[in-house]
């Protein structure tokens, strides 16, 4: 699994050398965006679909965090999506936590349409999400997947859309095994990549955030960072 | 007489008779003795023969009778009778004793019967009972050959269990084992990606620092109009005009030239302008000419609004062996050094205003006489009382370089503007700078006196002496360019971060604030009580230029406000002896101290 795709390990190796105080030519802007959920409910494989174009034969359980990027063009600006795929299993993510949430862009939730104790822990991972969030702008959004198994289904789309409702989250539903099951995965990631880029957000019926100065890229101002 | 037949008469006669005589004896004897044996004969015979006719046995040898004989006949017939009724007293007697032998012999031959019955009924019950006896050793035998042969069988059984149970512990073990194996594997995969996230993390914050500053650097270029009143036309100041653009809120404040007067209310402000400034800056020469344009020229990041006044203390530590000269925080302000005469650096973090000890940087031939952090917060330059100053880098503690050439103990190594670059002085009269990269001194400069502290800015080196003077050398001049009289010895220096004034500590026990464009002094601080130390007595400014602050020879930190020129507050009770050295870390939260009997304080 780590030698299809690049693997944390490799991509932090190669980076750690740079010299500290030199700043690496930025080339294109990163989104970090995580993937929370419970263990089992198909992370490693939407985001090995979403970056590899094909579902990974073979997975185990992640230990602390993948990484995994792509690269696309938005409006011609060269955009790498940087996806964290998290570990859901307690005991392998148990230091990890506040890194993932340290400056990342978005969050996405998935649950397991065929398991419906994956859809029941979701508040807790929104509790952890709001604990470990200082601003409430992140954009987050709910994805269930393993629709494809439709015999096997226990959480029903009314059901989701109405937990979605409630957290101002869209809900997509979606299979990393058939892709063009309902949802495409590929579109997911790249409508959320579209609205982090533009800054619009996702619910449309948000009140609209106030007028930002055109210069912040990111919505943190920079001059706090020094103090 | 020897008896021969010879011819002699008498003789011969004579021992005829002789022999005829004891033929005689002889013969008589023989007789007598046979008729005795003749008679007991027949008295034998008599005596057999009870019915019997008694005969007399003729036996008579024709010899010559013997009167003996004849009488012992005569006798012999009544003798007779009385032998044969003796002889048949004899027999009566006899049959009796035989019926009673024979009643006895039956008896006896019943009880013999009776014995052998008995004796074949014990032969019998014997029989049989050896029989039994053979029976049952038999099943004795064959229940032993059972017994052995299950005891063989469960010995056989007892081998197995115990080689299971030997198995089972073993697997148990291995088990044990592979799970803590396991565990640990885990740990150390969590660790790594602890890791990868934290790089991550920190790459991703520099790609958009990267960014943040290539925007704002295209913005500045962009000239937006924008309400501000026009300044005194310096060309500097439309730099400035330029460079706040981005910071809207900046363009409300009227801010004024720097330090024109003492009072610092524009303060925040320029602070702010200083950032952009700072920042932008990549192409000012800082150095001289030896350093090339594309040696890292590291951004002075001012990183403090406004120092807090600190006042309480937040950590104290027993932090050397013998007395601390040195103390110094990283630019980054989580770490402060301190070095002393027991020969060792030691680094302590100051997260959440606790000391924590860090790392022990060894290495050092002398006792450490003053510190300094390069701008990057990787390297320390230390200064020694053996002639040498060293290098260390802070990530693995090792010595990099070790610059000797001084012919005195070194008492200050301060780094210039680039890592590159550093500066030291020595009670040897020189003030030496060195090329770091080779470790070479490129430049010996005779100051004239012992040389008490150094201070560098961009293109001047200022060093302060024992003959109460402090001395300006330009890198581009031979010679001094400037001399400052003081009253005292001057035992400190340090410039502020905007490189515009320079606070020297003198054996006056005067703190003493000087221009350095205009080369005065700009103002006097005394106060009651603060007396200088030693002659190497630190004093030092607040990051934002509010504050002066200097330890005592009493163990009380004095802190002065350089906008009123008063003192602000006095910290006393905590050192209980002269305070060698104080630093103000650069984000203005946390002052150290350190002091003669091995204490540092931190406050905050």
């Amino acid at each position: 699994m780590a030698t299809e795709v690049e693997s944390s390990l490799e991509l932090s190796l190669s980076t750690s050398g740079t010299e500290p105080g030199t700043l690496p030519p930025p080339r294109s802007r990163i989104f970090k965006i995580i993937v929370i959920g419970d263990s089992n409910v198909g992370k490693t494989c939407l985001t090995f679909r979403f970056c590899a174009g094909r579902f990974p034969t073979r997975t185990e359980a992640t230990i602390g965090v993948d990484f995994r990027e792509r690269a696309v063009a938005i409006d011609g600006e060269r955009i790498k999506i940087q996806l964290w795929d998290t570990a859901g299993q307690e005991r392998f993510r148990k230091s990890m936590v506040q890194h993932y949430y340290r400056n990342v862009h978005a969050v996405v939730f998935v649950y397991d349409m065929t398991n419906i104790a994956s859809f029941h822990s979701l508040p807790l991972w929104i509790e952890e999400c709001k604990q470990h969030l200082f601003t409430n702008d992140i954009p987050r959004i709910l994805v269930g997947n393993k629709c494809d198994l439709r015999s096997a289904i226990q959480v029903p789309t009314d059901m989701a859309q109405k937990f979605a409702d409630t957290h101002s989250m869209p809900l997509f539903e979606t299979s990393a095994k058939n892709p063009d099951d309902n949802d495409h995965v590929e579109a997911i990631f790249m409508t959320l990549a579209h609205k982090l880029k533009s800054h619009k957000p996702l619910m449309l019926n948000q009140p609209p955030n106030h007028s930002t100065v055109q210069l912040e890229a990111e919505p943190k101002p920079t001059m706090t960072c020094w103090c | 007489m020897a008896e021969r037949g010879a011819a002699g008469g008498p003789w011969k006669r004579h021992v005829l008779r002789q022999l005829q005589r004891r033929d005689r004896r002889t013969a008589q004897t023989y007789n007598k003795l046979l008729e005795k044996s003749f008679m007991l004969g027949a008295r034998k015979l008599r005596a057999e023969s009870l019915a019997l006719r008694m005969e007399l046995p003729a036996r008579s040898v024709p010899e010559e009778p013997a009167d003996s004989v004849g009488g012992e006949v005569l006798d012999s017939a009544q003798m007779l009778e009385c032998l044969k009724r003796s002889y048949e007293e004899h027999i009566v007697e006899l049959q009796r004793i035989n019926e009673e032998l024979t009643c006895e012999m039956m008896e006896r031959n019943t009880i013999l019967k009776a014995k052998k019955t008995a004796l074949a009924e014990q032969s019998n019950r014997l029989a049989s009972v050896s029989g039994q006896f053979f029976e049952m050793e038999a099943t004795r035998r064959q229940l032993k050959d059972q017994v052995e042969e299950l005891s063989r069988k469960n010995a056989a059984v007892k081998a197995e269990c115990d080689a299971l149970r030997e198995r089972y512990r073993r697997q148990d073990l291995e088990f044990r084992w592979a799970a803590e194996r396991g565990l640990e594997l885990l740990k150390s995969i969590m660790r790594m990606k602890v890791e990868a996230a934290e790089h991550r993390n920190e790459k991703n914050e520099r790609v958009k620092q990267g960014r943040l500053s290539k925007e704002l650097k295209k913005a500045t270029r962009k000239p937006v109009d924008i309400g501000i009143e026009p300044e005194e036309g310096k060309e500097e100041e439309q730099k400035m005009a330029r460079t706040a653009v981005p910071k809207p809120e900046s363009r409300e404040k009227p801010w004024r030239r720097p330090f024109r007067s003492a009072s610092a209310t524009s303060m925040t402000l320029t602070r702010y302008v200083d950032v952009f400034k700072g920042m932008f800056d990549f192409r000012l020469k800082r150095g001289n000419s030896v350093s090339s344009p594309s040696e890292d020229h590291y951004c002075r990041l001012p990183s403090c609004v406004a120092a807090c006044l600190p006042s309480v203390v937040s950590d104290t530590k027993e932090a050397h062996l013998s007395e601390i000269n040195a103390v110094k925080f990283s630019p980054s302000s989580n770490m402060v050094a301190t070095g002393g005469t027991d020969r060792l650096v030691r680094l302590w973090s100051v997260a959440g205003g606790r000391l924590e000890h860090m790392q022990m940087l060894e290495g050092a031939t002398g006792g450490i006489t003053s510190l300094d952090f390069d701008p990057s917060g990787y390297h320390l330059l230390g200064a020694s009382y053996n002639n040498v100053a060293q290098l260390w880098k802070i990530g693995d503690g090792k010595c990099r370089e070790i610059l000797t050439g001084h012919a005195d103990k070194v008492t200050a190594a301060k780094f210039r503007s680039t890592r590159h670059q550093a500066v030291t002085g020595s009670r040897d009269r020189t003030v030496k700078e060195w090329d770091l990269c080779k470790g070479a001194c490129s430049r010996t400069i005779n100051v004239f006196s012992y040389c008490n502290d150094i201070a560098c800015c961009d293109t001047v080196i200022i060093s302060g002496h024992h003959d109460k003077t402090i001395r300006f050398w330009d890198s581009r001049e031979p010679g001094c360019t400037q001399v400052i009289p003081e009253e005292g010895k001057v035992t400190s220096l340090s410039i502020s971060a905007d490189q515009l004034h320079l606070l020297s500590c003198s054996r006056d026990n005067a703190l003493k604030v000087i221009d350095l464009r205009m080369h005065n002094v700009r103002q006097v601080f005394r106060a009651e009580g603060f007396k200088c130390g030693s002659d190497w007595t630190k004093a030092v400014f607040s990051p934002d230029k509010s504050y002066a602050l200097v330890g005592s020879a009493d163990g009380t930190l004095f802190l002065w406000n350089i906008e009123t020129g008063h003192l602000e507050s006095s910290l006393a009770a905590v050192h209980g002896s002269s305070v060698n050295a104080v630093a103000w870390s650069p984000s203005g939260l946390y002052i150290g101290s350190v002091d003669q009997c091995r204490k540092l304080v931190l406050w905050t």
